[in-house]
Order: structure tokens, then sequence, then C-alpha cells
């Protein structure tokens, strides 16, 4: 090309680039906050047919959370779940709990808002295990459906996406499904949490246990998954272990798609340690729990987090499973109204039978899980927050939020007056695989002594349990 | 010679694709939401179509250099440094990691050369986690540093300068000696070679250049989803996704990967909407149907239709 | 520390000969017909369903399966090979071969996870243990390398015993002259790739011995490098060199955490996948043919 010609180029470049870069700015100084609701964007998932909930409720123009509050026929939360996808157990059951609880609020009328009892209407999308969905889905929710509260999606990593979204616009909203330390360390203002986390909560109780059931217990040994929530458990297990006098004879990740643990187990075995934490998630507990097993190491105490609190575990493993020892977050068994009266502090909500109750209405099948009562806690806190603020407004529900400290079929909510999003109050029932009357695999709550089914056990050995029959749940 | 006229005759299709994208970003935040990811589609497929339509080599190891990006960007924005310098210095890093695995890993050839690649991205994940580095499997959480500053608009925006910039670059290497070196390695290496065509550094050219927008591009990435991990920044998903969209647009050409991005998302929104989940199922067959019967992907199949758009179809 | 390296060897056997099974198809197919089969993954996973179905519906354990793995690889190898394969053996881009596979592997795993959802699946078999004195194998470990071994052997019969191995080893070692002498080259190169994707589904099967919940339609992505690494390690073109290099792979993966935990502020289990991949490179630049293949 000639010079001419190259600087008609350059300069037929250049022309588009200044356009670009003005039409740019425009944008950025013009920015419209809410798109035109006329356009029917071709925003990813389905909308998923139904809502079940509220009675009948007419469209009307939903309250924004500004100032001037009139009463709104009704109250609208949005939640973004992950409904298929990685993810799909967790989601779809807590999100069972979610309804369950939005309709026991709206069964006895709804929430009291200024003296008018306003039904709660539950708006969703499944966000098929999707980060990217997630946050769409989310800003959707808050600009075009004009939710009046977000849930945040199950799992730390998704909700650490989708939370900015709510802080942009200055949205209460509440997390139930994340317990990564990282979330309360953001600065996030105007999410609260309703679930302990891994480095304030877990480990605590069934440390407790043991140091009472079995003083002589003197050495543990910490494995983690390698991942953001294994990390935090790892965390937390060392610093709690040592607070509690034990001495930490081993302190291992494993990476999050680990096949096999041998390596890691042999090494555990030679170092013959009292306890055993493995901070885990489903597949990686269960796999250890095999392996275990299969090198026939004899541990007094295993407590291995997630992977035990699931009936799966029990199922798969059958009687091999006694004596793991788990934390769950919520389980039939809970009677947190009786631990609310003993202390004098008000219980809100359903009770855990009420709440399994609901889930056989609503469609429930088998035990219910513990996601269930893990997810109700969620709507059960902005009714409540909503209640005590009598506003929509997410300043004034962020300060009630602050000032309450209530038990409900989840345990106790507080959360710390300096950051909403730190729950303070959470407490993790402590469960046990045991061998009951009749050769019965049975699922025990051991702590809190309150409503515990029985009493902690230490584990058999493997020679031991290869004796006994078959044990059934 | 050409003058003003021909040279947007020439360059119409590319005008008329990203002025519609800005419309189309302003009219509401959904449409925002998806022109950001054709933008980032574009940017990392174009890249990839230096080393992959040029070259005739298929890195399927894209994806590091969006990870590395994104970490360095973190990194930087940790200690305090102003997130767009940061997201530069991110596309540098990525473009210095390009040479040292460019020095091991392009002398090999062909079906080598692409498992080696696909392995480096678990590679370099279980580098970052089992070496605990910058935070290991944990991450890097940056809403603390961002969050004030977080403007979709201003997001979608860079893409656009970044995918433009890369778009500028190619139509020059397409015309340039090195371009006409690795358009002949790729058709035949040791050819090229006795012709007196220094491979090697062409090569490594090639491999540079294709990291140093998505390293960029990584950085964005990182500001948009405030949490770097392994897990979120280094996903084979996208090395897929950018060969799916050089081969479906049409490999080696400058407006394929552009017109391959915008097709690939529309697909992908339309099949979210009727048949959500078989996304990649669908794709995947795609991409078989294109080798077998349209190995020149859109554009090939538009010049052979259309002959009189071939002038716009560069 | 003596019991340790036993501990390690054993191991390491035995979980090396399953790998090194299950790679030998990927072998197997390059050596035939120069592609490298990006599919190879999902045909492990296949194995594993395959598995996991025949215990679920039949009451089958993972062994008793292989038959039917075998059965299902080797037809839905056919298949791909006449849909796919065949037409782009003979095209002048060399990566066609490569990225079709690759984009199928995509496709076949999507597909599973249409059909059986994301959820972990597993096959809890389990025997009891052989005990020594310090510590136990699984008896279910042990049948699977009896296994491995048997079929191996048959391979080997396969190979060097019938007029159709010797026509796989000579369109092995060169197909030009392979097809002068009279072999039926496309029917070799189909049989081969069938018998290649068979391997692998087997593989898939007795993977699930180990694995006792982790099968799901993204499984193929964990061994994925582990499966280049062997194969490569081993020597693409020779089946015997998947075994060699699965060896080698299982030896490391059991000896490397030990290693590793002597450096500070590492996590050793984790960081054993990158050591692989430093021999996957390392092997690439100096000895590409690996330890059994050819010498050019």
């Amino acid at each position: 090309m000639s010079s001419r010609a190259v600087s008609k180029t350059i300069a037929v470049i250049i022309a588009v680039i200044v356009i670009i870069a003005i039409a740019a700015a425009a944008a950025i100084v013009v920015m419209p906050p809410t798109p035109s609701p006329t356009s029917p964007p071709p925003t990813p998932p389905t909308t998923t047919p139904t809502t079940p909930t509220s009675p009948t409720t007419p469209k009307t123009t939903p309250i924004s959370p500004t100032p001037t509050e009139k009463i709104p026929s009704e109250i609208r939360i949005g939640v973004a779940i992950q409904l298929s996808g990685a993810q799909v157990v967790e989601g779809s059951a807590s999100f069972m709990g979610i309804k369950c609880a939005v309709q026991w609020i709206n069964d006895r009328g709804g929430v009291n808002f200024k003296g008018v009892k306003v039904p709660l209407k539950l708006i969703y999308y499944d966000c098929e295990s999707k980060r990217d969905y997630a946050v769409k889905l989310v800003e959707k929710l808050i600009t075009e459906d004009k939710v009046d509260i977000v849930i945040h999606p199950y799992a730390s990593t998704f909700i650490m996406a989708t939370a900015p979204i709510t802080e942009k616009y200055k949205m209460f909203s509440v997390q139930f499904g994340g317990s990564s330390d990282a979330l309360y360390q953001q600065g996030f203002k105007y999410m609260v949490s309703t679930h302990g986390f891994a480095i304030l909560h877990y480990w605590s109780t069934p440390f407790t246990m043991i140091k009472e059931a079995d003083p002589t217990a003197k050495k543990v040994a910490i494995v983690f998954k390698d991942d953001e929530w294994g990390r935090s458990l790892g965390e937390s297990a060392r610093t709690k272990a040592k607070s509690f006098g034990f001495e930490i004879v081993y302190d291992r990740a494993y990476p999050p798609d680990i096949t096999d643990a041998t390596p890691m187990l042999r090494e555990i075995a030679a170092l013959n340690p009292d306890i055993l934490c493995v901070g885990s998630h489903y597949k990686d507990g269960y796999l250890i729990a095999t392996q275990l097993r299969d090198l026939r190491i004899n541990i007094k105490w295993v407590i291995a987090q997630v992977a035990v609190a699931k009936p799966e575990f029990g199922d798969g493993l059958g009687k091999w499973a006694v004596g793991f020892i788990g934390e769950t977050t919520w389980e039939p068994e809970c009677k947190w109204e009786i631990i609310a009266a003993r202390e004098g502090k008000e219980y809100y909500g359903p009770t855990s039978d009420e709440l399994v109750e609901y889930y056989y209405k609503l469609g429930g099948k088998g035990r219910p899980s513990a996601y269930t009562g893990y997810g109700a806690i969620a709507v059960l806190v902005a009714a409540k927050c909503i209640e005590v603020a009598q506003s929509l407004n997410s300043d004034k529900l962020i300060e009630a939020a602050k000032t309450l400290d209530f038990y409900c079929v989840k345990s106790r909510f507080k959360v710390d007056p300096e950051n909403p999003a730190k729950q303070i109050g959470s407490i993790n029932p402590v469960v046990q695989w045991q061998r009951g009357e009749g050769n019965k695999l049975v699922y025990a709550v051991i702590y809190p002594f309150e409503f515990a089914t029985s009493k902690p056990i230490p584990m058999p050995k493997w020679e031991e349990k290869e004796g006994w029959p078959e044990l059934k749940p | 010679m050409e003058d003003v006229g021909d040279a947007v005759k020439r360059y119409f299709g590319f005008i008329l694709i990203y002025l519609l994208l800005i419309l189309l970003s302003l009219t509401s935040t959904s449409y925002l939401e998806i022109v950001y990811y054709v933008l980032f589609l574009m940017v990392i497929s174009q890249s990839l179509n230096i080393i992959m339509g040029f070259g005739g080599l298929y890195n399927f190891g894209h994806a590091v250099f969006i990870g590395i990006g994104a970490y360095i960007f973190a990194l930087l924005v940790v200690q305090g440094l102003n997130p767009y310098i940061s997201m530069i210095a991110g596309g540098i890093a990525s473009s210095a990691l390009a040479f040292l695995i460019g020095i091991v890993v392009l002398r090999l050839r062909g079906p080598f050369f692409a498992i080696c690649t696909l392995s480096t991205v678990p590679a370099v994940k279980y580098l970052i986690i089992g070496g605990k580095i910058a935070g290991g499997a944990a991450g890097i959480t940056l809403f603390r540093y961002l969050g004030e500053a977080y403007n979709p608009y201003m997001l979608t925006y860079i893409l656009l300068i970044l995918s433009v910039a890369i778009t500028i670059l190619t139509l020059k290497i397409s015309a340039s000696p090195l371009g006409y070196s690795l358009k002949a390695l790729r058709e035949d290496h040791d050819v090229a070679e006795t012709s007196g065509v220094d491979t090697t550094r062409c090569k490594i050219i090639a491999f540079i250049l294709s990291a140093l927008f998505p390293g960029v591009a990584g950085g964005v990435l990182a500001f948009k989803i405030f949490w770097v991990m392994p897990e979120t920044v280094i996903d084979l998903t996208w090395s897929i996704e950018a060969i799916l969209i050089v081969l479906l647009g049409g490999s080696g050409t400058t407006i394929g990967p552009i017109i391959g991005a915008v097709v690939y998302e529309v697909l992908k929104d339309l099949l979210m909407r009727y048949f959500p989940g078989l996304q990649l199922l669908i794709f995947g067959l795609l991409v078989v149907a294109i080798i077998s019967i349209a190995p020149e992907g859109i554009v090939g199949l538009l010049k052979n239709r259309f002959k009189r758009l071939r002038s716009f179809l560069i | 520390m003596f019991e340790l390296i036993v501990q390690v060897l054993v191991y390491g056997v035995i979980i090396g000969a399953v790998y090194g099974l299950a790679t030998m198809g990927l072998n197997l197919i390059w050596g035939v017909m120069r592609v490298v089969n990006f599919t190879h993954a999902e045909l492990l996973t296949l194995g594993a369903y395959t598995a996991y179905w025949a215990w679920v519906l039949i009451g089958l354990n993972p062994i008793a399966s292989i038959p039917l793995s075998a059965l299902l690889g080797f037809v839905i190898g056919i298949f791909i090979f006449y849909i796919i394969i065949y037409r782009l053996l003979f095209s002048p881009d060399i990566h066609s071969t490569l990225v079709a596979t690759f984009a199928l592997g995509v496709a076949l795993a999507e597909l599973m996870k249409v059909l059986w959802t994301a959820d972990y699946r597993g096959v809890p078999w389990a025997l009891g243990v052989i005990k020594f004195s310090w510590f136990s194998i699984p008896i279910t470990y042990v049948f699977t390398f009896i296994s491995c071994i048997l079929i191996i052997i048959i391979v080997y019969f396969i190979l060097y015993r019938t007029y159709f191995g010797k026509s796989i080893r000579a369109v092995i070692w060169d197909s030009g002259a392979a097809a002068i002498c009279g072999v039926n080259v496309k029917a070799t190169l189909a049989l081969g790739f069938a018998l290649g994707s068979a391997l692998a589904f087997i593989g898939g099967s007795l993977i699930v011995v180990y694995l006792p919940t982790g099968i799901n339609p993204y499984m193929g992505h964990l061994y994925l490098l582990r499966c280049f690494v062997i194969a490569v390690v081993g020597g693409l073109g020779n089946p015997w060199g998947a075994l060699a290099g699965g060896l080698v792979l299982g030896l490391l993966e059991q000896a490397s955490p030990i290693v590793l935990g002597y450096i500070p502020g590492v996590e050793p289990l984790s960081l054993t996948p990158f050591l692989s991949f430093l021999i996957l490179i390392i092997v690439l630049i100096i000895m590409p043919e690996g330890i059994l293949g050819r010498r050019r």
C-alpha cells in the first residue's frame, strides 16, 4: 500500500475509534439506571412456571425501597437458586425449605406490616449452577421484577458473585447458603447471613463433646479439601484444636477432585491420632470414609464435615458408617424452642415438626434433608426484619436485623451489629451414625443435649464391625 | 491505491457489527450483558486466531492466558494499583508467560502441541492450588477494593476497545511478512523452513501476541466476578469456546472470529431459552459438523455462495 | 520406612495397572491411525456408567460387567469411526480429527449429563480386605488387578496370535506397506479404533472400583491429564507403552505426596498432578517417542 493509502486507512481507523470513544463516554455519562420494561430481554434461563405460594395476589406495582411507604399488597422475595446442574441437590432442597417457610407465613396471613397482614410472593429462577447466570438473574430480579428482598443462591462462591449486585443496588439481602468467612470480610453492608461460618463456628461443638466423653484424647490429625470451603474448615480445625489443648500431628490439604487418599491416610495411620478431622464436601468425605475402611485404619473419633450429615452416607456404607461424626445444619429432631424457652428468648416461625409437615404438604419425599431448615431460615429472617422495621427500606431493614436475637427452626439468629454479614449466634447440631436396637442403622443427633437422641460413642474398630450383620436404617 | 471509500467498503462488515453492538448495549442492561459476553468471546477468539488460524497451531491451553491475566490483575489491585493499569499489567504478564511456555512447547508438532497445551490448563490450576500461590484454592477476593468502582458499561467498552485493537492488529498481521510466514508454516512447516522462514521466531511472536489480549480480558473478567480462584478463571471452557468460534467463523480470516462470536452467542441464548441444558451438546455436534462439512467456517460458506461479498469477508 | 515402601509399591502397581489398561486404547488408536483420540476421556466415563448401570439394574459387579463394557465399547467405537473419523482421516488438515474427537467428547459428556444428570453416582462394592501385618488391601482391588492382567493377556493374544492382530501391527508399523501386502487397511483401522474404544470402556469400568462415589459425566477430565502423561511417557505407538507409563504414573502418584511432603509450604497431594505434567513436558521434549516407542 502506498503511503497515501496507508494514511487514509489510518484516518478511517482513527475515526472509528473516536466514534466508539464518544459513544462510550456518552453512555457512561448518561448511564440509564433501569432498563425499559418494554423490551423482552433474551435473558438466559426459563422462568419456571409456578410460584407455589400466596393465595390470590393480583399483580400490582411493587414497592421500591424508598422512603414513602404505602402498604403493599404483597412483599416480593426474589431468589436465584440452583435447581439444576452441579448443585441441584443442595439448591433444590434449600429451595424446598424456602417454599415451606413462605407457605407457613402466608397460611398465617402473611407478615405484619403496619397493622395489616401482607402475604409474601416468591419470585424465583433457576441459575443452573452457573455463577454468571446467577449474577444476571439477580440483576433481573432487582431491576425488572422489582423484588423487595433478595435471597442469595447456595454456596459461597455464588454469593460472592451475586452480593456485589445486591450491594450495588443497596438492596437488603439474606444469604443462607455460604459459610465461607470471606463473606463477612468484604464490607457488604446490606446482607445478613443466617448460618455459622467455618472459622467461627465449626468444630467447637464436636470438640466440646469429645473432651467431655473422652478426656484422654490428645492427638488430632486434620485433612481438608483444597478449596475455599475446605481451607476455612482446615484453619478452623487448627485454631480450635489448639484452643482445646489438642496436639496437631498432621495437617494437610488434598486436591478438590481427589480420587485416591491412600497415601495421605497411610501417613496418618502411622501417627496414631485419637481424633481425625476431615474438612470435606460429600464426595471426598465419602471417599475418605471408604478408604479408612479399606485400609483398616482405626481412629477413635472421626469427624467428617458435610459428608456424614447426609442419608446417602449411611445408605452407601451401611454398618461401616457407624461411629462417624458430623456437624449438621438442621435435622427434623431439632427442638430449638426448648432452648429458647430456657434462655428466655423469642422463638419465631414453625417448629421442626411443623416444617416437616409443610415439607410433605408441598410434595417432599423421604426424610427432609438438612437443607430444608437451612433454606427456611432465610425467609423467616427476612419476615422478622420486616416486622421489626415496619418498612421495606433497606437501611431500616438492616438496622432491624442488627437488633435481632431470636431462635427459630434452625437455631439462633444473631448478627454482629458492626457487620451484619457476620452471623454469630448460629449453633450446629452434631450427628453420629450409630448401631441401634434390632440391628438398625441409626442417624442420631448427639448435641445439643436438650434434644439429643443418644450419647456419642467412640468409633468401633473395623475388625469389630466386620463381625456385625448388615445394618439397615 | 485506495481511497477512503474503498477502505470503508472493505471494513464495512467490521464497522457494521461494532456499531450494532454499541447500539445494543445501550438499550438495556440485559443486552449490555450479552454484548459484554460477545465482546469477551471476540477478544479471546480473535487472539486465538493469530496462532491457530494463521499459524495452524491449535492451542488448547488458551484459557491459561485469561487466568494469568486475572491473577496478576488481582494481585496488583490488592496492592493498591489502579485497576486499569493492572489490567494492562495482566496482559503483559500473560505475554511473558506465553514466551516462557512457547520456547518449550512450540517446537512440538500437531497433536503433540495440542496435548501439551491442553494439559497446561489443569497443570497451572494444580500448581496454584498445590503450591499455595496467590491464595491457593481460596483465591483472592476483590470486592473490598473494587466494589465501589464497578461499572458494567466501562468494562464492556474496555472489551470493545480491545476487540477493535486486536482486529486492527490482525488486519495488519494478515498483510505483513509475519502473516505470510505464519500462513506458510501452517501449510507446510518443513517447506517453509527450507524456504527461509524463521519459523521459530514467527511462532513465538504469534504466540506472544495471542496471549496479550486475553491477559487484559482476564483482568476485566476478574473485575466482573470479584473473586479470582483457580476454578473460576482457569476454565477449559474458554479454550473450547475460542476454538469453536474460530472454526465456526472461519479460521484464518479476520472477520471470521467476529462473526463467529456473534453467531455463537445468539445461538447460545436461543438454545438456552428453548433447550436449556443442551447447549454444549449441540455445540459439540456442531463442531463435528463444521469440521466435516464446512471446514472454512461461516466466512467460507458465505464466500462460496455470495461471490459479491468476497471483498467484505477478509 | 520399609512398610511404607512396600505399601507404595503394592498400591502403585495395582492402581498403575488399571491406569495403563485404561490408556491402552489411546496408544493403540494413535499407533494405528495417527489420531489422538480426544474422546478417550468420555469413553472412559461411558465405561464407568456401564459398570454403574450394570450394578444397579442387573446387579453385576464391575468385574463381571467387563464383557458388557467391552462389547458396548466395541460397537460404539465402530459407530464413531464410520460416522466421523473415516471422513477426516485423509483431510489435508491434520487437526481435523483432533478437534472433531474433542468436540465429540464434549458432546458426549453433555449427553450423559442430560440422560443421567450431573449427580455423583457410586458403586459401593466391597468384599473386605486382605490383612498383612501392617497394611491391608481391599479384596476388590486385588480382583481388579487380576482382571487387568487377564485382559492384557487377552490383548496380547489378539495382537500376536490372530490375523486381525497381525494386520493391526502391520498397519502400525507402516500402513502403506501393509496395504501392498494385501491387508484391508480400512477394515483394520475400523477394528483398531473399535478395539481401542473397547479398552477404554473396560478401563472405565475397572476405575469404578477405586471410586466409590465419583461417577459423573465430567469424571473424564480427572483422567485426561493422567492418560496423556501415561500415553506419551510410555510411547504413543505401542500399546504396551501404556502399561509401562501406567505403572510409572501409579508409582509416582503413591510416592510423590510423601516426597513432596518434605517441601514446606506446599500441599503435596495437590501438587502431584503438576509434577506429572512436568514429566509430560520433559518427555515430550527429550524423548517424544516415549519409553517403549519406536526410535525414529
